[in-house]
């Protein structure tokens, strides 16, 4: 789960990291008081999920009341990177003296968190790491002891930090360290941490994203999560959905195995216009709900199909239970199950006289059914 | 001969109280595994399956000298029962549980580097040699006993690759999967080990799928030190660049862990990779053949 910038701004506060004065504009209504507050000279930052904000035209300097509500205005309730913008931050402009970049991230190869440091603030970090490598110094975490103040020092030294910046940066970085165990991120990071022209540490930026299997620890977080198409499958029982352009709807088990569907699918020339892993999900009703996702979707076909170590005779008896409740179903569904009880479960399937179930034996023969019921060869 | 587990294996089974825990420890006794013995605390005393229940893994390896325990518990509690089974000295865990939290693994990572302790998982659907043991998730009907190894990343793809195989006449020696979450046990390359030496492997299949670096690791260490040959298929292959599919074994971010780079990667050591998950049969007889 990602937070907003101002969300992990207001946790950086908490944990004793400087963060500008700013206040959040979710109306029109809302511009004057926040800039007599904020202003006079004020940066309006849309409050998406995306990177690189400023280059998108998200971000705005802006020094008057009437340019304040002007860019208010437009960004409001506009896409930018494809995300509709619910709310800006009017935050204080800094006088910048130099611009770091600071993160901790989960290392998945050492198995342990990692922390990584810049001079060139205000990047991309990809594009730091691609075009000045040596100007990226990162040090492995041991997560039992956490974070020493020699290696923030190591990495000081390697990048040339101004020796009157390094105390202070150990202090940042041990509580951005902080900000990681506490809550449970897969990477926290400010970029720029701006050093401002009085000599002080400020949080330009915030990102926080925080494991959503340990949201378990963190009930406060909650308010924070938003409803998408893909959340909204998720609280109902299904694992994960992706939308994607094509005409086969896929209905699967397993990442893995759904990932596989797609590749076949697409190797034999149709087109998935999903990832669906419903997962556990199949023996408990999750099936209707992605059936009908599909339906509203407008596929062509829909495709279920997987190889299960749960039991599949359960399955099949769900999904014929939900079949006829299911109103504008006009697509054909095929359907492979096949692992733990398979027998039992082409029985159920094979004798259920629904004119829209084709069953298939196999994962060949599946996906040849479904690509060319997509195609119009076959119906 | 088969790697990890084997008809001596004796399971303690933690969680077998639970509906879940009930149903799959009958599933492996009647496939002939020796679950010796349960744990759920509260419980001890109550027999389940007509294997008897103890209050924790240190009592029930004294009780019935079990050396492989199968985690069935849920994930906020996985991370103390890792510990409580790494304390207790049991070879090996299988866990099964899906959704721990990342620093929860961090942690036990920590704790199993100075271990004798081996882990499969978690978010793992076990392991089978097929004939003698078999855990938890695995469809028994997917597996005969041969002379295949698998790895894979993937639960759902260790069973489908094995009926596969199964269909074209091949059998299998050991078959499992390393789970599919960003920090797990045992390792590609850590099975890969094993496999080189077991005597029953002619040759193994990996299974990976987009995201991370594991089928890239493997790939250098099957150049550098495996004389058994290598077939491999990669789940992934279309997956739009920039989405996560599903669980986070399956991130592509920043060209690194793509399907190109493990493809090219496994090219380098002489490994083919099937387009289609289907033609592994055909790379297989193309490999024992030469």
């Amino acid at each position: 789960m990602k937070l907003y910038e101002h969300q992990a701004k207001s946790i950086f506060k908490r944990t004793g990291i400087p963060i500008p004065n700013g206040k959040i504009v979710s109306s029109l209504e809302m511009v004057s008081e926040a800039y007599h507050d904020v202003g006079p000279n004020i940066v309006i930052k849309a409050q998406v999920l995306a990177g690189g904000r400023g280059k998108a035209g998200g971000i705005k300097a802006v020094d008057t009341l009437d340019d304040a509500k002007e860019i208010s205005m437009s960004l409001l309730g506009s896409k930018l990177k494809g995300l509709v913008v619910k709310s800006l931050l009017f935050e204080e402009r800094l006088d910048i003296a130099r611009e770091y970049y600071v993160a901790i991230v989960n290392d998945r190869e050492r198995s342990c968190p990692l922390v990584m440091m810049s001079m060139k603030g205000g990047m991309a970090i990809e594009e730091v790491a691609k075009e000045y490598p040596d100007q990226l110094a990162m040090q492995p975490i041991d997560v039992l002891y956490g974070l020493e103040d020699y290696q923030i020092r190591a990495n000081a030294f390697h990048l040339g930090v101004p020796f009157a910046d390094l105390n202070p940066l150990v202090s940042i970085l041990k509580r951005l360290y902080k900000v990681y165990r506490r809550n449970d991120a897969e990477l926290t990071e400010i970029n720029p941490l701006i050093m401002t022209q009085q000599g002080q540490f400020i949080a330009g930026d915030g990102r926080l994203n925080v494991d959503d299997n340990a949201l378990f620890r963190h009930p406060d977080f909650k308010e924070y999560i938003e409803i998408g198409i893909d959340k909204e499958f998720k609280a109902k029982k299904g694992n994960a959905f992706v939308d994607l352009d094509g005409d086969i709807g896929v209905m699967c088990t397993g990442a893995g195995m759904t990932m596989t569907m797609m590749d076949h699918i697409s190797a034999y020339g149709g087109k998935p216009a999903d990832f669906m892993d419903v997962g556990w999900g199949m023996l408990e009703g999750a099936a209707e709900e992605g059936i009908k996702l599909l339906l509203a979707k407008g596929v062509k076909v829909i495709l279920i199909s997987l190889y299960s170590g749960a039991r599949t005779d359960t399955m099949a008896e769900k999904i014929l239970e939900c079949l006829p409740r299911i109103g504008n179903l006009n697509v054909p569904i095929v359907i492979r199950l096949q692992g733990k009880n398979e027998v039992e479960a082409q029985k159920l399937l094979s004798e259920c006289h629904l004119p829209c179930v084709k069953t298939a034996e196999t994962l060949d023969k599946a996906v040849a059914l479904a690509v060319q019921i997509a195609k119009g060869e076959v119906k | 001969m088969s790697i990890l587990v084997n008809k001596k294996t004796r399971v303690v089974f933690q969680g077998i109280t639970g509906q879940l825990g009930r149903y799959y420890s009958q599933q492996m006794i009647d496939y002939g595994t020796k679950v010796v013995a349960g744990v759920t605390p509260g419980k001890a005393g109550e027999i389940v399956n007509g294997v008897p229940v103890y209050n924790s893994i240190k009592e029930a390896c004294t009780a019935s000298a079990a050396d492989c325990a199968v985690v069935f518990v849920p994930a906020p509690y996985t991370k103390d029962a890792f510990m409580e089974c790494i304390d207790a000295g049991i070879r090996l865990i299988l866990c099964l549980t899906e959704g721990v939290p990342v620093q929860d693994m961090m942690i036990v990572k920590r704790k199993l580097a100075g271990a004798k302790t081996m882990l499969l998982g978690p978010n793992s659907p076990g392991i089978v040699t097929p004939g003698e043991f078999i855990s938890g998730l695995m469809p028994k009907e997917a597996f005969s006993p041969g002379h295949i190894g698998i790895v894979s990343r993937s639960g759902t793809l260790t069973y489908q690759t094995a009926d596969i195989l199964r269909q074209s006449g091949y059998g299998t020696s050991s078959c499992m999967g390393i789970g599919g979450d960003p920090i797990v046990g045992l390792g590609f390359v850590d099975v890969l080990r094993l496999f080189e030496k077991d005597k029953k492997t002619d040759i193994v299949v990996l299974i990976g799928e987009i995201g991370g670096q594991g089928e890239e690791m493997a790939a250098e260490f099957i150049k550098d030190h495996m004389k058994k040959p290598v077939v491999s298929f990669i789940a992934g292959r279309t997956a739009p660049e920039g989405k996560t599919m599903g669980h986070a074994g399956a991130i592509i971010s920043g060209g690194k862990g793509t399907y190109q780079s493990k493809e090219k990667a496994f090219a380098e050591a002489g490994v083919p990779v099937a387009t289609i998950i289907t033609d592994l049969p055909k790379l297989i007889k193309k490999r024992l053949g030469s």
